[in-house]
């Protein structure tokens, strides 16, 4: 007997150490995009404000940290990359496992879609690998893999599968494709640097021409794939007593997503939520405020549309400004890392135009001198200078520069930009 | 369902529990279903073969078993036997010809009226060959000889047969066993013993090392520079012929280790499949530790028959000759498996011959190390040539290989890092390289009766358990499994 218990107490050692080093392992061999955008949402234990989910229009498009800067409202961008309703729905369902908020935002960009998931299996990476494993993440990753729809597109050559196979292990255990990692592990790897922007992503880029849009697999139709999980959505919101806000976030949308956008006019009349279609409202300007693609907001057009839904929120939903409240002192600390991280990103910036862009609805002061008339009839030039209400100046000193861009902030100079004949 | 598939570490230990609670009765029902169910989740459709070969040679047997009782005549007893035989014998080769040989037989005799200047139009079939083919076919077939010779019993109890024939863990690639060794051992169900447990848990952890860690990841330079063989020459093509001597070593060896393992788990002993092969110092060597069990079916019942070595030596070497050419048509179907089996048999053939010469001088000491030396150099190398027929898809490619290797000089590749950028970076191609030395050492310890296996029991409890959990940790870490990589088959099963 007493043997027996002596073996069984080996095997229970060994299955231990087993646990434990795969379980750093794990962790070590991790890509770290995903964990790079959730910790922050892991770490926070008190309740938020406003949730923003979708696709990657939403997280490029609605950067919490402005809004708590000028609104005082404490809020998480959950959008992923490529994101159809049905998995915004388990991101949803997985994020309230771990934390509340008072209103969710949805971004109902494809909801004529019949997609479950993106046909980029990575995107379902970014979206997942940071949830700890648990039932719902289970039930998400059996659901979104039992996606027909997107088998008959793989069969009708609509898209080309990624290579990956689109397996649930290879998301309920990561380690099961990261473990090949081992050779291409970096200190970033050992020591993560987790983003400080709230799970929002700036996308830094400005339109050069109007795009033309083709997207797959998109048909308007009444209770879509995407339609019923939109639902859902609602349905789990008002159970658990959370307001839901629906948006359409601005792009060049062509026809069909323009059909969407009405089209969710009447959900949100038949549900009963609040309803902002950024395709009929004049917030961006579709010159400057659209990355290269066209179709997702740079930080100048974000700023714009994160200011829109702040306001709306508070005059709507009267939500509290949290700016003095202690219990979420570290989104001060925070708002400090994050303005550096936006000085980084003007300094990277060697482009006049992009810079500029940066630049518009950002507390900065601005110093710019011109030396070259040409300059005046630079048609983005002047729409971008316009919208950051400078006036510029004329160059005095001998140089042979045609253009000084001086950047302060808070009465300090962060940046220059020197363009010279 | 592969070993190295999820699949297996789901269904193995729910057949390792339910072996050892269900009562002694119904255990071999139950390696009989899950053997079945393992084997159908390849094709449910391979089962309908497997099951209809089992039943002929399990009638055969019985029917051998009823001409031994009712007649009496010796001649005419040995004659019916021998019809029995056949009969059962021709119905198992059918189905390996039409599954395995049918396309490459119409090919061969197109080429060859081609040549008469005949030509015709026949189909080619599209024939799916179930996996393992040739594996239970042959130990089933082993069976119904040995009933054929009085060397073993005739089993009537149906279950057991089955079992013998489709036990899983060998099912696919062997060992191929013969019916003395499995079938006594079916009788009696063995009850659980943890230190043979874990004994066949650390054998199995060292195959899933050699497929996984070894075969799985030399596999990419090795695919790497035979599929694309055009854009390479020389030294790339002995670094791939090398390389695939470790593969195909692992890969089998791998398999045959998993097999031996998850059958000791379950009490069943198999028998040893390779023993340290690329340490030999002659080809016929090589051949008595290399694919043990086929070595040992080929001698039973085809070298033996033919008359061995008893009808002088010229009928000896073509005894030899005409094994090492069935071995090659066993391999595939393909004429680069049979120039592979012929230059073995040419090997073994000069090997027996040289031996014969070299007894003659009586070589000590230094000149004898020297002589075994130089006898595992030239038979690495002799090896290594053969193995480039079997890997490579036809015999044009595999002559511009030769041809390369004597004609291209190019060995700055291994200085100037060109070898890193096929299919293996520098950090994979080091690590096989690591671990092939820890195959090699593990092999001379092996050579010299030195279990690692025994040496890792005998530890204390916390070191025992520590050297295993890092060894599974190890192996789930650098083996090659999982989406990222597209894990390859073992390479036997195709056989």
């Amino acid at each position: 007997m007493k043997n027996n218990i002596k073996k069984l107490f080996g095997v229970v050692i060994t299955l231990l150490i087993v646990f434990c080093l795969l379980s750093f392992l794990t962790n070590l061999f991790e890509r770290k995009d995903s964990i790079n955008k959730y910790a922050d949402f892991f770490k926070q234990k008190n309740k938020y404000d406003v949730w923003f989910l979708g696709a990657s229009h939403v997280i490029n498009g609605i950067y919490p940290m402005e809004l708590y800067n000028k609104h005082g409202i404490v809020s998480y961008n959950l959008g992923g990359h490529g994101n159809q309703i049905a998995t915004t729905y388990w991101t949803l369902v997985n994020a309230l496992d771990y934390n509340t908020t008072d209103i969710v935002v949805i971004d109902c960009m494809m909801i004529s879609g019949n997609w479950k998931a993106s046909d980029n299996y990575s995107y379902l990476h970014f979206t997942f690998d940071a949830f700890p494993f648990s039932i719902n993440k289970v039930k998400a990753i059996t659901d979104l893999l039992n996606d027909d729809e997107l088998m008959k597109s793989y069969d009708r050559g609509d898209v080309i599968p990624s290579g990956e196979p689109r397996e649930a292990i290879n998301l309920l255990w990561d380690f099961s494709i990261y473990h090949s990692r081992w050779n291409e592990l970096t200190s970033g790897d050992i020591n993560p640097k987790y983003s400080i922007e709230k799970g929002a992503e700036q996308r830094i880029s400005i339109i050069k021409e109007k795009p033309i849009l083709k997207l797959s697999g998109l048909n308007m139709e009444a209770f879509s794939t995407g339609d019923v999980y939109l639902r859902k959505i609602i349905n789990e919101c008002k159970k658990r007593n959370i307001k839901v806000v629906l948006t359409y976030l601005p792009f060049y949308a062509n026809d069909i997503y323009t059909e969407e956008s009405k089209y969710v006019y009447d959900v949100a009349k038949e549900l009963d939520v609040d309803y902002i279609n950024f395709l009929d409202l004049d917030i961006i300007d579709y010159e400057t405020d659209l990355c290269e693609d066209g179709e997702h907001l740079n930080p100048s057009g974000a700023r714009k549309v994160t200011n829109y839904i702040g306001d709306y929120l508070q005059e709507k939903y009267d939500i509290e400004n949290k700016k003095d409240d202690t219990k979420y002192s570290t989104w001060n600390d925070d708002y400090k890392k994050y303005i550096e991280l936006k000085n980084q990103k003007i300094k990277e910036c060697s482009d006049i135009y992009t810079k500029l862009m940066l630049l518009c609805g950002d507390d900065v002061d601005i110093q710019l001198n011109i030396n070259d008339e040409k300059l005046y009839e630079d048609k983005l030039f002047m729409k971008l200078i316009n919208q950051l209400k400078i006036k510029p100046q004329s160059i005095m000193n001998n140089t042979n520069n045609i253009l000084e861009l001086y950047i302060y902030r808070d009465g300090s100079l962060i940046d220059t930009l020197e363009i010279t004949q | 369902m592969s070993f190295n598939s999820i699949n297996f570490l789901i269904f193995f230990p729910i057949v390792v529990l339910g072996y050892f609670i269900l009562p002694k009765k119904i255990k071999n029902i139950w390696l009989l279903i899950s053997s079945y169910f393992f084997y159908m989740c390849w094709n449910p459709k391979y089962a309908i073969i497997l099951a209809t070969c089992t039943a002929v040679i399990y009638l055969s047997g019985i029917l051998m078993d009823k001409v031994n009782g009712q007649i009496s005549d010796d001649k005419k007893k040995k004659r019916n036997k021998k019809l029995i035989l056949l009969g059962s014998v021709m119905i198992n080769f059918l189905f390996l010809f039409y599954f395995k040989y049918l396309n490459f037989a119409i090919s061969t005799f197109t080429e060859l009226f081609k040549g008469f200047g005949i030509s015709f139009n026949v189909p080619q079939f599209d024939i799916i060959l179930p996996v393992g083919i040739s594996f239970f076919l042959f130990q089933a077939l082993s069976y119904s000889i040995d009933v054929y010779r009085n060397d073993t019993k005739v089993e009537k109890n149906f279950i057991k047969y089955a079992l013998f024939v489709s036990f899983f863990p060998q099912l696919v690639a062997g060992p191929i066993e013969k019916s003395k060794n499995l079938l006594k051992q079916l009788d009696k169900p063995k009850t659980f013993d943890f230190s043979r447990v874990r004994d066949g848990f650390l054998l199995m952890l060292w195959g899933y090392f050699l497929k996984l860690v070894i075969a799985d990841r030399v596999a990419y330079f090795v695919d790497t520079v035979y599929n694309d063989y055009s854009f390479y020459s020389g030294m790339y093509f002995i670094i791939a012929t090398l390389l695939f001597a470790v593969q195909i070593y692992c890969d089998f060896a791998g398999y045959s280790t998993i097999a031996i393992g998850a059958a000791k788990i379950l009490g069943i002993d198999l028998t040893k499949n390779f023993d340290s092969p690329y340490l030999s110092t002659s080809i016929s060597s090589f051949w008595k530790r290399w694919h043990i069990s086929l070595s040992d079916w080929f001698k039973d019942y085809i070298y033996i028959p033919l008359g061995g070595n008893k009808k002088g030596i010229v009928r000896k070497c073509i005894n030899k000759l005409i094994v090492f050419l069935i071995s090659g048509l066993w391999h595939g179907a393909n004429i680069t498996f049979v120039i592979w089996g012929l230059l073995n048999g040419l090997f073994v053939v000069i090997s027996d011959l040289l031996k014969q010469l070299f007894k003659k001088f009586n070589t000590k000491g230094l000149s004898k190390v020297l002589l075994k030396v130089c006898g595992f150099v030239v038979t690495f190398v002799l090896v290594n040539f053969t193995w480039i027929f079997f890997r490579a898809p036809n015999m044009v490619t595999a002559t511009n290989i030769i041809n390369s290797i004597f004609t291209t000089n190019n060995s700055n590749i291994l200085h100037e890092g060109s070898i890193y950028s096929c299919g293996l970076d520098i950090y994979n191609f080091w690590l096989a390289i690591i671990c092939i030395a820890v195959l090699l050492i593990v092999d001379i310890c092996n050579r010299r009766g030195f279990a690692i296996r025994e040496m890792i029991a005998k530890q204390k409890g916390i070191i025992r358990w520590t050297i295993i959990a890092l060894s599974i940790v190890f192996i789930l870490t650098f083996g090659i499994w999982g989406s990222s990589y597209n894990a390859q088959n073992f390479i036997y099963f195709q056989f």
